[in-house]
């Protein structure tokens, strides 16, 4: 089948096929469409092993009801050589993402087979347009070309800042940017070391620390803080709501596993403390190459 | 015109430029007047007024200073000289340059070296009385604001403003915040114009009229929770004026502490 062919199946929410093979090793891709489809067939995915396993578990009983609940099962791998017995009743989808597909494979399911062709950058940039909410299209681009068109990392990177109100994007944004913000190209930005001190992540944190990574300090702190306030604002308020707080549905779910990592009373003095850094520093009280120290020692 | 100093402007009457000490310290609160008392010695000695707050205070600048044949009158803000500073203008205080007069503006003489005090006059600015500060409010309706302002300079950033806002605010936080969610304390920060908003209130006056209200709870209920408050205020003022601070997170970390001292 072609891309049209399956957007229009998308598009009509109804999968006509109950095998797809997907030749493409693009991740970010891969998890779309995976989402889109369980959405569609409102049925949460089995992951197999083997394709080996479903065709064992796929006895017939001719005593049996029949099993009209939808299953679909998902199959990664990265080379697809032979399918052989594959029976799927009309309840059972299966998607195999494959890096490669056997011309075995090409033979017996060509019209299954849909390949992704490599994402252009206009089409990325279309992508980061329509997803990055908040951010002017020149911080957009700029992030675009920092990651160099890894999709995966861009969009890795923009969720870090849906945890914020949108009017405060582009100001978080900008911070990050003076922080050094993918300066080096590292894995680990600022923002996935304050993810792993408000998540109490101690092996995310011990592993950023030993990776060296040049974090600005005062960067940090102003993105911890802004956390803080976030997970705080829902932790002790009563009853809380996307509309009481004034976020939307989407920031406020996603903050919600962050909610409780930390004791009520610990959050409070965690932003107590973060709020007298500015003065600390000014004073002369705390040296600015101590502040990392200072913050991981304090907050975890 | 200087009012209210009558003691220290007869002092300054006395001396000439022949006879006048040439290292002297003047004391006094935020807009108590003490960069008048300055305008008047250099007017009384007809010299030029030269600020050294922001120079470099090195020794070859201090000693190219002491080339010079041209008399001034040096001022330096007391209340920012880091104790290095201090030293370095210590020679210049113990070997005073020909005809010029160095004055040392600082709002608690302590602040300073005691090896700096030892070698200046000090003259300290004495309290404003009510009737003297009422010369300075046009508005008598607004009269309230001299239970807040102790002097003139104070009076008339106060008097553009309606201070009743000011003390309504103040009078809220200490009533509700201990009953009040810790996140909605924390939006009391939306309402202070750290950015100098027009539409909000105005941050260092806010921080005078808290110190006011607090301190006259305190007077009329002299329990702990009241001094730890009115405590926290006085800090919150003091460390405001720090050079470069966000005043912002100050008002925030305020906020923590008095959250949690207000608690029942």
């Amino acid at each position: 089948m072609n891309i049209s062919e399956f957007k229009s199946m998308l598009d009509k929410n109804n999968i006509t096929e109950h095998l797809i093979i997907f030749e493409t090793d693009n991740y970010f891709i891969i998890n779309q469409y995976k989402t889109r489809l369980c959405l569609i067939l409102n049925s949460n995915p089995t992951y197999l092993e083997s394709i080996d396993n479903l065709l064992k578990n796929n006895t017939s009983d001719l005593f049996a009801d029949e099993d009209t609940t939808t299953s679909v099962y998902i199959y990664k791998t990265d080379s697809l050589e032979d399918i052989d017995g594959l029976d799927l009743s009309d309840s059972e989808y299966l998607f195999i993402f494959a890096k490669t597909v056997s011309d075995t494979i090409k033979l017996k399911f060509n019209y299954n087979i849909l390949k992704i062709s490599e994402l252009k950058n206009i089409w990325i940039k279309d992508y980061i347009y329509s997803t990055g909410n908040g951010l002017n299209n020149k911080s957009l681009d700029w992030l675009q070309n920092k990651c160099s068109n890894n999709i995966d990392r861009i969009n890795l990177e923009l969720d870090k800042f849906k945890v914020f109100p949108n009017g405060s994007r582009q100001a978080m944004f900008d911070e990050a940017v003076k922080s050094n913000f993918l300066y080096d190209l590292s894995e680990f930005t600022v923002f996935n070391f304050s993810d792993a001190i408000v998540t109490h992540n101690l092996k995310a944190v011990d592993d950023i620390l030993k990776e060296n990574v040049d974090i600005s300090p005062i960067g940090l702190v102003t993105i911890l803080l802004n956390n803080f306030k976030m997970i705080a604002s829902i932790q002790l308020s009563n009853n809380p709501t996307p509309e009481s707080l004034g976020i939307k549905p989407n920031q406020f779910y996603a903050l919600k596993h962050r909610v409780n990592v930390y004791r009520s009373d610990k959050l409070i003095d965690i932003i107590e403390m973060l709020t007298s850094i500015d003065f600390k520093l000014k004073t002369g009280q705390l040296p600015a190459d101590l502040i990392l120290d200072y913050l991981i020692t304090k907050i975890l | 015109m200087i009012i209210g100093q009558d003691e220290i402007i007869n002092l300054i009457d006395k001396y000439s430029l022949d006879t006048f000490p040439h290292s002297i310290i003047i004391e006094g609160d935020e807009g108590s007047g003490k960069h008048s008392i300055v305008d008047y010695i250099s007017s009384k000695l007809n010299l030029e007024i030269v600020n050294l707050t922001n120079a470099e205070l090195t020794l070859d600048y201090l000693e190219d200073m002491q080339l010079r044949v041209k008399p001034y009158v040096y001022i330096i803000n007391g209340d920012e000289l880091r104790v290095s500073d201090q030293n370095t203008i210590l020679k210049f205080i113990e070997e005073p340059l020909n005809n010029s007069i160095f004055i040392i503006i600082v709002k608690n003489v302590r602040r300073l070296l005691k090896t700096i005090r030892n070698r200046c006059q000090v003259l300290k600015l004495k309290p404003y009385t009510k009737d003297i500060l009422k010369m300075f409010v046009e508005d008598t309706n607004n009269y309230r604001i001299l239970d807040i302002c102790k002097t003139p300079g104070l009076v008339l950033k106060f008097k553009d403003i309606n201070v009743i806002e000011y003390i309504q605010l103040a009078e809220k936080i200490i009533d509700k915040i201990g009953i009040a969610s810790f996140p909605n304390t924390l939006t009391l920060c939306d309402k202070i114009g750290f950015n100098n908003e027009k539409d909000k209130l105005n941050v260092d006056l806010f921080f005078e009229v808290l110190v006011y209200i607090f301190k006259e709870r305190f007077k009329n209920d002299s329990g702990s929770r009241y001094h730890s408050a009115y405590n926290l205020s006085r800090f919150l003022l003091n460390d405001s004026k720090a050079p470069n601070i966000n005043k912002q997170l100050l008002f925030s970390n305020f906020l923590c502490k008095l959250w949690k001292e207000m608690r029942d």
